[in-house]
């Protein structure tokens, strides 16, 4: 069979269905579009460390008011004690925060965190690095402000917030105020009597 | 580093104005004819298995009364070192003690060149035949060489029924179940995949946590030749960890042998035996697992000693982070004294390897000796020399350690050993990719006195004999240990540093068996052989 000679109408209907073709191909077949250039693709340890303080914070200021601070005012048999497993009762929020950032670290975690009092019921519950001593001592003079930090600890580098632990609470204060072992007894509600310390390694 | 740079002035200007006063640590390496070079097989640390480096260990082996040296080494392995340094693998080398200060290179007629990527090895008599054995640990087959007593070894790895085919790190003898025959704990670190990557940073190699740990296993003599995997039995069968190093000491002084067990970033682990080779997992609970800053980072090895004198057998945990001095105290419970000890503040900018406990200048307290080096990098680091002030309080002792201190080396395992007989403990180091050295103590005034037990009715090595010596009104409590460390394992004789006292009024010994052996008025500076009665 002799092949016809193409007419020009018939050339741009050509070219007209494959470009349809091609862009109902680009529209429902091809890869979704690039990703927007400005789109976030990691965090920052600051980021990071801000975040979780802030689940944490409110986690444990969740317990304080909903659990402890009720059950002090409350005469039933339910208490929060210091000696929790002994006295068959719940734990104080300080002992919650500290037994779950314990879990955390069973299994291995690329973070950490803990409690810290430049005036500690528990010795070892002061500060235990340079970073730490100055950091509590700077949100202690300035509790609205965190304070950051890189440090070096045994070699390895860690991005280091320190957010301010304040007494928020009745509870608080008078745990701290009549507590034996408490170095410092004239805490107010909203004092600082700590610091949260959140570690980020920089390097595994 | 300031401080650093000023003891190094310090360090020359008291040599300079003392001529002919040697320097207490003096690298005799070359002198004493310890050639031996650790081999990369990479031009970088490419990869986690890369980085831990390989030890070896100190031991009598030819019975003369001289420590001789047994030192492994690496060999290509696939996905692991780099094809473009596949050269030959130099062997595994054992150094024999002339007694005059050199060693000799008898390897060969030992049969102990070895094949494979080796990690550490263990020095024990586990047939209680007098000569000490060798076990070798390898990422892959570790083997058991039995010491006929003529100068050669033999390997019964398959007879025995030991060549755990695990990534092996460390190894230790104990007698765990006190029947007279040395067990065999294995530590097993990671199962190494090359295809993984880091996530967060591509161009950095992955950590411990990227891949699944590896079980460690305990191996029971059964008093024939041959050993039984009772990893299970034993209650020791935890998966999801990954050892780096294992220590083997009476933690709670209860006349059996318990292990710790240092991890890579998962908790570090405190086994207490109950005395017929069962074991109860305490670390948590007496405050060994985390550091004082509640993480598990890489922990490297425990230095056992008593730190502060009270005579409770304390711990000082190497990292890659922060470590830790775990003070034990009376209800059995450990204060992790790192930042009030003065050691968070000196072991600051550096990644602890091998460290150990020696009284260097046999003053009675036990000091400590850092080998650190970049776990990423291959620059070199300084090493630590941390004195104690009897009470658990640390100085940088550089200065008086001699010019190896301003030395910047790759260090990886650090043993301590005397090798000279001359009661001042020396050094023994490995580094990553570059030599092992030998620093010879030259200073060391006080004086001292160095048992060399035999066991009878307990385990020939006498592993896990309780020591108490009392001396110019004062009184040690230690243990004559398998001295693992970081890979190497030191010499097993028991050095006590008397400080001024120049009689030993008593000292007493439980051996594993039960049996107490008493003797009084003892002349010091000295090695004294004791065995246990029959």
């Amino acid at each position: 069979m002799k092949a016809l000679p193409l007419r020009p109408f018939q050339l741009a209907a050509a070219l007209a269905l494959v470009g349809a073709a091609g862009a109902a191909w680009w529209l429902f077949a091809a890869e979704p579009p690039a990703d927007k250039a400005h789109k976030l693709t990691t965090i920052s340890p600051r980021k990071f460390a801000d975040a979780l303080h802030a689940v944490i914070a409110a986690d444990r200021q969740a317990y304080a008011r909903l659990v402890v601070d009720r059950l002090a005012a409350d005469s039933g048999p339910l208490k929060v004690s210091q000696d929790w497993r002994a006295e068959h009762c719940l734990p104080t929020h300080a002992q919650l925060l500290r037994e779950a950032a314990t879990d955390i670290q069973r299994h291995g975690a690329e973070f950490s965190y803990t409690l810290r009092s430049l005036w500690p019921i528990n010795p070892a519950h002061g500060p235990q690095t340079e970073t730490e001593q100055r950091g509590l001592e700077f949100v202690a003079r300035s509790p609205g402000t965190n304070y950051y930090t890189e440090e070096s600890l045994g070699g390895r580098s860690y991005f280091t917030a320190i957010y301010a632990d304040r007494a928020t609470l009745r509870s608080c204060v008078d745990c701290h105020n009549r507590h034996p072992a408490s170095p410092r007894r004239d805490f107010r509600e909203g004092d600082v009597v700590g610091g949260l310390v959140v570690r980020v390694p920089l390097e595994f | 580093m300031t401080a650093r740079v000023f003891s190094a002035v310090l360090t020359l200007a008291v040599a300079t104005a003392a001529p002919g006063r040697a320097q207490p640590f003096e690298d005799v390496t070359e002198r004493a004819g310890l050639k031996f070079t650790h081999q990369l097989f990479h031009d970088r640390i490419a990869n986690i298995l890369l980085s831990n480096g390989a030890g070896g260990a100190v031991l009598d082996f030819d019975h003369d009364g001289f420590v001789d040296v047994y030192l492994v080494n690496w060999a290509p392995r696939p996905g692991v070192t780099s094809p473009k340094h596949a050269g030959p693998r130099e062997p595994n080398r054992l150094f024999r003690n002339r007694g005059d200060g050199t060693f000799e290179d008898v390897t060969a007629r030992a049969g102990l060149a070895g094949s494979g990527f080796g990690s550490a090895a263990a020095a024990g008599d586990f047939d209680n035949d007098g000569f000490t054995d060798l076990y070798v640990v390898n990422f892959g087959r570790n083997q058991l060489f039995r010491n006929r007593g003529d100068g050669t070894f033999e390997d019964v790895t398959a007879r025995a029924g030991v060549g755990d085919a695990g990534t092996g790190i460390s190894a230790v003898w104990f007698d765990a179940d006190r029947d007279g025959w040395l067990d065999l704990f294995v530590a097993n670190y990671l199962t190494f995949d090359p295809a993984t990557v880091s996530e967060q940073n591509p161009g950095a190699y992955p950590g411990p946590l990227a891949y699944p740990g590896e079980v460690n296993v305990l191996y029971r003599n059964r008093g024939d030749g041959t050993f039984e995997d009772v990893t299970r039995a034993a209650g020791l069968y935890v998966p999801g960890h990954r050892a780096m190093s294992v220590s083997a000491f009476d933690a709670d002084q209860d006349g059996d042998t318990d292990l710790y067990i240092s991890n890579d970033d998962t908790p570090n682990m405190l086994w207490l035996n109950d005395g017929q080779g069962r074991f109860r997992e305490v670390a948590l609970e007496v405050g060994v697992a985390f550091n004082s800053i509640g993480e598990a980072p890489g922990s490297m090895n425990a230095a056992v000693a008593d730190f502060n004198g009270d005579g409770l057998m304390d711990l000082f945990i190497t990292r890659l982070g922060y470590g830790s001095l775990y003070l034990r105290n009376a209800r059995g419970l450990y204060d992790d004294r790192m930042f009030a000890s003065g050691l968070g503040r000196i072991t600051q900018p550096y990644v602890g390897w091998g460290g150990v406990a020696l009284d260097f200048d046999n003053d009675g307290d036990a000091d400590l000796f850092v080998a650190n080096g970049d776990a990423f990098v291959l620059p070199g680091t300084l090493s630590l020399l941390l004195e104690n002030d009897g009470r658990a309080h640390f100085t940088d002792a550089a200065a008086k350690g001699g010019p190896f201190f301003q030395r910047r080396i790759n260090g990886r395992g650090a043993a301590v050993l005397d090798f000279n007989n001359d009661g001042r403990p020396d050094l023994l180091l490995t580094t990553l990719g570059g030599p092992a050295i030998l620093l010879q103590n030259r200073g060391a005034p006080g004086h001292w006195l160095t048992l060399d037990l035999e066991g009878t009715r307990s385990n020939r090595s006498g592993y896990g004999t309780l020591i108490t010596a009392t001396a110019g009104g004062r009184t040690w409590k230690t243990e004559a240990l398998c001295p693992t460390g970081f890979l190497l394992q030191g010499d097993q004789r028991v050095h006590l540093g008397l400080g001024g006292a120049t009689r030993v009024d008593r000292l007493e010994l439980r051996w594993l068996s039960g049996q107490t052996q008493v003797f009084t008025n003892l002349a010091v500076d000295r090695i004294l052989k004791i065995t246990e009665p029959r």
